[in-house]
């Protein structure tokens, strides 16, 4: 037989009532959120305003955070620089001579490619350089795989914009606060990059397993396209990203299809960078107006008509 | 207006200990997902709910009935769940407590560890369920077994502030 509540609140009428309404209250507001995850199934990037402000909140805690968690990693990664110096050294004085040669080999194409494009005459489509900014933190407790980002609105960062670090890509922003933003990383389950293999040009796309690497998939079905230590770049196809971009790097391959680790590691990237958003056909003169890049929609330019002669 | 047998300093106390205390602590422990750490899994176990649980357990009439609503849309927000999610479970996990509490006859350790342990483990997998586009189950192993580890060092972090909280 069930006991009697133990808040049952006595013989104050007073006391009933701030029972009664206390239940009222918690049953209309768990009505409230079952509509709002509905909602967020309906429409996952609804509440992007409210996403804003809470990163704005959060960001001055991660970046002091930060600053402390990278005092006292430096001196754990001098220590144990310190004591791999030699054989670190030695390997890095083989790697120099191979990387000379190397160089040498890459200034001669370079100059070649030079020759070449002048007499195609080709227009370098350089995306515009947004903001800089560093990632101080990321979705700790959820499955979703976002970062947040130290540049926000005021910063020019738009949803959408692609983000680079030094070495390749990191992800795209998600939605923005007035001084952050949220990135969505290359290895969340919905991020979708349209990619090449830089080996023979195929192309593919890369989807995120939510635990760091990467699955990918190859669009000339059946073939056998990848093979391990293939390098993944953006293709550029649908606009979005910037072609040229290193994504990632193939590690196991089963038929067309393929795992790949990121090339940049958003957890180790010290800066990255915001780029613009890339039209397939944006026209060789200036600048388009920023209003047109800055809707924060997906672009709508039709897949890359326009580029193939 | 009556001023009561209590001073001034022993009625801040009284309101800090009763219920800014348990609230504050709890937020702090939700904002622990603002560690400035990128990784590629999670893997920080949500404190939040652990530390209403731990307090919820400790004291069963100390949260209204309503307190899941502000305290797991503050949780939503830090840690970046789907908004609705912690405000809906924290108040149905309020509801479920109060009534399961005169049919459980005997507690002890183990069964507030593993009762908290349950409810931690069911919440995550509730929250992958509803995270629209999600990776595999597999992903979630690492911060429910955290979570399973750290819930004993939760509830004894917990019951030392539960003797401090009213002096101050």
């Amino acid at each position: 037989m069930a006991p009697p509540s133990h808040r049952r609140p006595g013989f104050s009428r007073r006391a009933q009532y701030v029972l009664f309404s206390g239940y009222v209250v918690a049953v209309l507001g768990a009505i409230t959120a079952s509509l709002l995850v509905v909602a967020a199934q309906f429409d996952p990037r609804g509440f992007r305003a409210v996403q804003g402000v809470a990163s704005d909140v959060a960001s001055p805690f991660m970046s002091v955070g930060r600053v402390i968690a990278r005092t006292f990693g430096a001196t754990d990664d001098a220590i144990a620089h310190y004591l791999a110096a030699i054989s670190t050294n030695d390997a890095l004085k083989a790697e120099l001579a191979r990387a000379r040669s190397r160089l040498i080999e890459a200034r001669i194409i370079e100059a070649q490619n030079r020759e070449l494009r002048a007499l195609l005459q080709l227009q370098d489509q350089r995306p515009d350089v947004v903001a800089h900014g560093r990632l101080i933190g990321s979705t700790l407790s959820d499955s979703r795989r976002i970062a947040t980002l130290s540049a926000g609105a005021q910063a020019g960062v738009r949803s959408g914009y692609p983000v680079r670090a030094a070495n390749g890509l990191i992800g795209r922003v998600l939605n923005t606060g007035t001084y952050s933003s949220r990135v969505l990383l290359l290895s969340d389950a919905s991020s979708v990059v349209p990619v090449r293999i830089l080996r023979d040009g195929s192309p593919g796309f890369v989807t995120g397993n939510g635990d760091g690497t990467l699955d990918v998939r190859g669009l000339n079905a059946g073939a056998r396209l990848f093979r391990r230590g293939d390098i993944l770049v953006t293709s550029g196809t649908g606009g979005l990203y910037p072609p040229g971009i290193p994504v990632a790097i193939i590690i196991r391959s089963r038929g067309d299809e393929g795992t790949a680790a990121p090339i940049a590691n958003p957890g180790a990237v010290d800066y990255v960078t915001v780029l613009g958003l890339f039209h397939p056909d944006k026209p060789a003169d200036p600048v388009p107006p920023r209003s047109a890049i800055a809707t924060g929609a997906a672009p709508v330019t039709p897949p890359q008509a326009a580029a193939t002669p | 207006m009556s001023r009561g047998i209590y001073s001034e300093h022993e009625r801040f106390a009284l309101i800090w200990g009763a219920r800014i205390a348990p609230t504050i602590s709890t937020m702090i422990a939700s904002m622990f997902a603002w560690a400035p750490f990128v990784t590629d899994m999670p893997i920080m176990p949500p404190f939040g709910l652990m530390v209403f649980l731990c307090w919820r357990f400790l004291h069963p009439t100390m949260w209204p009935i309503w307190v899941g609503l502000p305290l797991g849309l503050f949780d939503d927000l830090v840690s970046g769940h789907v908004i609705g999610a912690g405000m809906l479970s924290w108040t149905l996990m309020l509801m479920l407590f109060d009534w399961l509490e005169g049919r459980i006859v005997w507690r002890d350790w183990m069964f507030g560890w593993s009762i908290g342990v349950t409810t931690v483990t069911v919440y995550l997998i509730g929250a992958w369920m509803l995270t629209p586009i999600h990776p595999s189950i597999i992903t979630l192993l690492p911060q429910i077994l955290l979570a399973i580890l750290l819930y004993p060092l939760v509830m004894h972090v917990c019951a030392a502030l539960d003797n401090r909280r009213f002096r101050i």
